[in-house]
């Protein structure tokens, strides 16, 4: 049985207090820009709730919502011409200075940044949501809509570039 | 070293959202969602586009069908003057539903972007107006201000959107010039809020009204940023926006200067001083853009024209909330355009003390509720053991 309106709002409601913190963050680490990050966050639970209300089923809300999230994210990107954090730092602009909260909480999003801006945006997203968000492969290729194995790939390969450069010293 | 890289991850995840951030954004949604697919009179603006002119008058549901031959009865009975007096109306009072009325009227000839964006803006400044005027006269109540944050929040929304289909149809000057004068009316809003409330219960009230300001303005400041990064890219369509905005200022220059120099006998001489000052310092910007555009940095002329008209209307606004109000926040230094730059989040949650570092570090428990990870599905970063899934390279 279809449930009614006021009970949907009322599971959305818990999803948002369960998820928006993690949506998030991933927004926040994958466009390094605070108060963006928080427009998209709302954007993907406003979109999500589009969809749910039109009558799309959703197994996975959680997956689902990530989905949301990174088309948006890709979207913003695909218009925005993608600075990089030294061009941004050289004129005056730091990413982690729209970060709220105590000061070992803007360094820990600093070194994270810039570990993140040594590898490339598509071992990014992987990155960030399974070592970030904690999502398993299984659902990181449904968000992505890739196979399995290609998103294991890809994993292995970032990872071991941002160990790399974390255990050389590359971390600012 | 491989425990270095994993804590980077373990404190990154402590990355989130100040509890009462996430709260405002929850409201909001939560308003979006319980509105969404009811026939109200939130939806008939969008109506009046979708569905024509016709139908929209004559459709059953439609909050025009039913009031507006009220309102065009009573106008054509007891003439212009019911009107008039129906626009100073406030919550409780007995024309405030034929103000109500008169405002969905205006919406059904709205039928371009750029004018309800125009419109949806101005009921937004003035739901915030009539918020000013019962905290000034003691007469605000739980139910009042509810009522008045949906209607702004509905407004300052559709208002937003609007601007944001102005900008994605490449009209950014315009979208530019909407968006700079609805921020400098949140700006004084904002501020005449907080100054007007009469006592401790009026306060407590129109705070709730000032959380909402500042999440709109936080929005409206960002596609202020956004519009000016925009303008690069073709270059005689740089041209065009920046054509557009810096005769947009200078408009706006003209029409404050008029309006300052017919006040001035309403005004205090340093209120009337100060106000000349902003003005000043907005024609200093207009000239700039000027001279950028003539140089052919049209970026630097759409950013600087942005600016006068933020400036610009800053002088206008307090001069109207003086008229409304008896309020005189020209000789008031905070929160004033000129401090606006492209980096400010809008938030100034320093002035009602909450502040952006009061977000729990590791004490509160992350991810509640569904979607927490169990133990075996959090990653092992080790990659000699990858193994949830076969590695193929």
């Amino acid at each position: 049985m279809k449930p009614s309106k006021e009970e949907m709002e009322k599971r959305f409601a818990m999803a948002y207090d369960s998820f928006a913190d993690a949506i998030f963050r991933h927004c926040y680490f994958r466009l390094r820009d605070y108060e963006r990050a928080k427009d998209l966050m709302q954007e993907s639970f406003v979109k999500t709730w589009k969809y749910l209300s039109g009558g799309t089923e959703v197994e996975n809300l959680r997956a689902f919502l990530y989905r949301v999230a990174n088309n948006l994210i890709v979207d913003f990107v695909r218009k925005k011409k993608e600075a990089s954090l030294d061009e941004l730092a050289t004129k005056g602009f730091d990413p982690s200075a729209g970060a709220p909260g105590d000061m070992e909480l803007r360094a820990a999003s600093r070194e994270m940044i810039h570990l993140l801006e040594k590898v490339d945006e598509k071992s990014r997203e992987v990155i960030i949501m399974r070592y970030l968000d904690d999502l398993p492969v299984k659902d990181i290729a449904f968000i992505l809509k890739e196979s399995e194995n290609a998103i294991s790939v890809r994993l292995h390969r970032g990872l071991r570039k941002m160990r790399d450069i974390a255990e050389n010293g590359g971390v600012k | 070293m491989k425990k270095d890289l994993e804590q980077i991850f373990e404190e990154a995840k402590k990355i989130k959202l100040p509890g009462h951030e996430k709260a405002r954004v929850r409201e909001l949604m939560l308003f979006y969602v319980k509105r969404s697919g009811a026939e109200t009179e939130v939806d008939l603006p969008i109506q009046a586009v979708e569905y024509g002119f016709w139908q929209t008058f004559f459709s059953k549901g439609s909050k025009a069908y039913v009031w507006s031959p009220v309102f065009a009865i009573l106008v054509l009975f007891f003439g212009v003057g019911i009107s008039v007096a129906a626009q100073k109306a406030v919550p409780g009072d007995v024309l405030y539903p034929v103000k109500i009325a008169s405002e969905d009227a205006r919406s059904f000839f709205v039928f371009s972007a750029e004018a309800g964006a125009d419109l949806e803006a101005e009921l937004a400044i003035r739901r915030l107006d009539e918020a000013e005027k019962l905290a000034k006269k003691g007469r605000i109540t739980e139910k009042v201000i509810q009522e008045l944050q949906v209607k702004f929040l509905d407004h300052a929304l559709k208002s937003k959107n609007k601007i944001a289909e102005l900008r994605d149809k490449n009209k950014l000057s315009v979208a530019a010039d909407l968006n700079a004068r609805f921020e400098s009316g949140l700006v004084a809003h904002k501020e005449a809020l907080a100054k007007v409330a009469s006592d401790e219960n009026s306060l407590k009230e129109v705070q709730k009204i000032i959380s909402d300001v500042k999440l709109i303005l936080s929005n409206v400041k960002l596609a202020r940023t956004e519009m000016k990064n925009n303008i690069s890219g073709d270059r005689n369509l740089a041209k065009k926006n920046a054509e557009g905005i810096v005769q947009a200022a200078g408009n706006k220059i003209e029409e404050v200067n008029r309006i300052i120099k017919r006040s001035k006998d309403n005004l205090d001489p340093r209120s009337s001083k100060k106000l000349e000052k902003v003005l000043e310092d907005a024609k200093w910007d207009f000239a700039s853009g000027k001279a950028s555009l003539e140089a052919g940095d049209y970026s630097k002329a759409f950013s600087l024209s942005q600016t006068a008209i933020l400036k610009a209307e800053d002088p206008k606004q307090k001069i109207q909330i003086q008229n409304e109000l008896s309020l005189d926040l020209s000789l008031t230094a905070t929160s004033t355009p000129e401090n606006a730059s492209s980096t400010d989040s809008g938030l100034d949650d320093h002035e009602d003390g909450a502040d952006k570092s009061d977000i729990t570090v590791g004490g509160e428990v992350l991810g509640t509720g569904t979607g927490t990870p169990a133990e075996s599905e959090k990653p092992n970063m080790s990659t000699s053991s990858e193994s949830e899934t076969k590695v193929t390279e």
